[in-house]
């Protein structure tokens, strides 16, 4: 049984504890940012691009002199793919001051966040996630989103298919069995019938094949699929799984029985994986091709800064959307002198600059990004080292795609 | 002189047996996990009223597993369900019962429970109950990745933390401080609930199937009956576990249903001590801190980690309790139990 003696010993304890000083620190020295993404398990990949992007654009920043004379300091955590972990990472980065957070990419761990923001007085760049629901039921004044969502990204995306390739008028779909590969393929088949009709034409839309997601064995599907009569292909599969799918469709010469492949956004990390075996030819959306950014010295200084860091000369669009996350805030410190979410909200709704991915603004009313689209057709070369080549690239003005406004309202 | 040596053997007679000693420690670790809202700042704050939640939750597993003899790896799964009934019942508005939708949760996972228990338990047991289990959380996993009025894979966020309404008073538990306060009663209430029926008339009946089965159902014992409460209460403990934590985290997602979910209060077991009630929660306690030591880390973390956890369960085998009990018998010899 406890008696008094114990509970003494006891808080003698903890007044020893007491003594340990807090970790609340205040914003000074510099301008400190915090950046959370999924540095372990599965979705690593993406983030180290994140890192990368975003340790870039300090390196650049603070080589110019830092923002108004300050530089700046970022501090990474690790999300591990978990709202749990990312919300411990956040409460962390926030109680020790940090006022200014970059994070992503998957949207539960951004969704996790996002109800803390306003409160804590938190100005957030989500980078990259394209679920709906971060600039509409879940949407806090205090988050610009710089992603791609569906209905632009895809709805564009098949809006350009549409219009390029009128004489493909039977489409087959394949994708996961997820629901947010669900969405992007019916953003897809929307902007391809609403331009196919707008143009007097009547597509026929195959229902889509589901395959396994995390699957290993897609062969069942190429074949369900390569017997489907269609003349276009969406392919709509994430990660390793659309590369093992490219790796056994080849088997099934996918890229022959089909006059037009499209991927829905794995772009060139396919053509690295496959090398040699490239299919022939397919599209793919991309948020940063390099190569295409002409007159864009912000994307040329961050791609020849990537490849010296990696030597890699094809980054993942990752690096420089986060790149482009970290130029906004300290585009709107610069603008504002300040970094009280109360001085960047506005200061940032109104901001158009020159990033590496393109023009970066945002829709005043939900935050939502606003910049350019950009779709890649690329394939097998028997000219170049690599076994494949990027043939052409298209650009376009995302804001035209943009779904309605509807901040704190389902779509 | 013969006056110091006399305070010397009043000290020795007087001298904290062994477990008085941890109950001191114990006392002391009490206040300190209470005072923390003065301590640290928000994240850290977080990280141990989430660790609390999960030792509550590991406690329950424990029960099924050192007392009963029986191994789940499915009980992400009825934490989830708990999850889920709170999170609903909140974004519904019900917040000020909140009371209620915790039994409400609870009650549900014992019902789930009862009804996997009632027809496992009887044709499995071992390595078949531990897969079965461990199916069914995944398969309640893709059913909510699937089920779009539950969120799909992005889950249900925005969950409010509530207001509860007794008759006389409300309890704000809006803020952070004040909902962990309430992650702390609600510890002390499970953990007591945990050990009265470990130690209780139950626990002994469950101790002596998990000892010898034929034995046990010779002397009388219903064999089946008990191990089904069993695998009731721990079901019962993780969804009211799964309840709290749901306005804790304010978001709840397809993933609590999860091998990590499932597969945490085995390990924290392991780490801090098979057949010991309180070897969970030390385990949970002791993971936190070298997760959170090692945060920094990147990319060798769980290497660090994964490494001091396979040296532990290795090297000490009682884990983290049984070796503390066995150094403080080695320094000081001959102060047990008086």
């Amino acid at each position: 049984m406890l008696n008094r003696r114990h509970i003494l010993l006891g808080s003698a304890a903890t007044v020893g504890a007491l003594s340990v000083p807090a970790v609340l620190r205040a914003q000074s020295g510099p301008i400190r940012i915090g950046l959370i993404t999924t540095l372990s398990g599965p979705g690593q990949v993406y983030g180290q691009y994140i890192k990368d992007g975003a340790e870039l654009s300090v390196a650049r920043i603070n080589s110019e002199g830092g923002v108004n004379g300050q530089q700046i300091e970022l501090v990474v955590r690790d999300d591990k793919n978990s709202p749990d972990s990312a919300l411990a990472a956040y409460r962390e980065l926030t109680g020790s001051g940090i006022k200014l957070i970059a994070q992503g990419t998957f949207t539960a761990n951004v969704l996790a966040t996002l109800p803390l923001l306003k409160d804590d007085g938190v100005t957030s760049l989500v980078v990259g996630s394209s679920a709906l629901s971060v600039t509409h039921e879940n949407f806090t004044p205090n988050m610009f989103r710089l992603g791609y969502s569906a209905p632009m990204c895809f709805g564009g995306y098949g809006h350009l298919m549409a219009e390029r390739f009128p004489e493909i008028n039977k489409w087959a779909l394949v994708r996961s069995d997820v629901q947010a590969l669900a969405d992007i393929t019916n953003y897809f088949a929307s902007g391809l019938v609403k331009k196919a009709e707008a143009d007097g034409r009547k597509l026929e839309l195959q229902e889509p094949i589901l395959v396994p997601y995390n699957g290993a064995d897609f062969r069942n599907q190429i074949s369900q699929v390569s017997n489907s009569g269609a003349d276009g292909l969406f392919n709509c599969l994430q990660g390793a799984d659309a590369i093992s799918y490219y790796k056994q469709a080849r088997s099934f010469q996918l890229d022959k029985r089909f006059k037009l492949l499209c991927d829905s956004a794995n772009e060139l990390t396919v053509a690295k994986a496959l090398g040699k075996n490239m299919l022939e030819s397919t599209w793919s959306w991309t948020a940063w091709y390099p190569q295409a950014m002409k007159d864009n010295p912000s994307s040329d200084a961050l791609h020849k800064a990537y490849t010296e860091l990696r030597n890699d000369p094809y980054p993942n669009w990752y690096v420089g959307v986060s790149h482009d996350c970290i130029a906004t805030i300290a585009e709107g410190i610069k603008a504002t002198q300040s970094i009280e979410a109360a001085d960047l909200i506005p200061a940032i709704e109104n901001l158009s600059f020159q990033g590496a991915t393109g023009n970066v603004t945002f829709r005043k009313e939900d935050h939502a990004f606003a910049g350019d689209l950009t779709y890649i057709r690329f394939g097998r070369s028997d000219t170049t080292e690599t076994g494949w080549e990027v043939f052409e690239t298209v650009h376009m003005a995302g804001a035209e795609f943009l779904e309605p406004a509807t901040p704190g309202q389902k779509l | 002189m013969s006056s110091s040596v006399a305070e010397r053997h009043s000290g020795r007679e007087q001298a904290l047996t062994l477990s008085q000693i941890n109950r001191v420690l114990f006392v002391a670790a009490a206040v300190i996990i209470a005072a923390m809202p003065y301590l640290t700042n928000s994240g850290l704050l977080y990280l141990v009223g989430t660790t609390l939640i999960l030792a509550v939750y590991s406690v329950g597993w424990n029960f099924l597993f050192s007392w009963a003899g029986l191994a789940s790896f499915g009980s992400g799964g009825l934490f989830c369900i708990g999850a889920y009934v709170s999170a609903v019942a909140l974004r519904a508005g019900w917040e000020q019962y909140f009371l209620l939708v915790i039994v409400v949760a609870t009650l549900a996972g014992a019902a789930v429970a009862f009804l996997v228990g009632f027809v496992a338990l009887r044709r499995t047991s071992g390595i078949f109950l531990a897969i079965l289990t461990l199916s069914l959380a995944e398969l309640l996993r893709h059913t909510l990745m699937h089920t779009r009025w539950l969120g799909s894979e992005d889950g249900l966020p925005n969950i409010t933390r509530p207001t509860v309404s007794f008759i006389f008073f409300e309890l704000n538990l809006k803020s952070g401080p004040a909902y962990y306060w309430f992650i702390c009663a609600f510890a002390v209430v499970m953990l007591g609930i945990c050990w009265w029926l470990s130690h209780g008339p139950l626990g002994r009946r469950l101790q002596a199937v998990r000892y010898d089965i034929e034995r046990a159902s010779f002397v009388g014992i219903d064999v089946h009956r008990n191990r089904l409460l069993a695998f009731v209460i721990s079901g019962a403990v993780a969804a009211c576990a799964g309840a709290v934590y749901a306005p804790w985290a304010q978001i709840v997602t397809p993933e609590l249903s999860g091998m990590i979910r499932s597969t945490q209060p085995i390990l924290f077991t392991l780490l801090g001590g098979l057949h010991s009630f309180w070897g969970p929660v030390v385990g949970a306690f002791a993971f936190m801190g070298i997760d959170y030591a090692t945060r920094t880390l990147i990319g060798i973390q769980e290497i660090i980690t994964g490494g001091i956890l396979l040296g532990v369960i290795l090297v000490f085998r009682g884990g983290i309790v049984g070796s503390w009990n066995a150094l403080l018998a080695r320094i000081f010899p001959g102060r047990g139990e008086q």
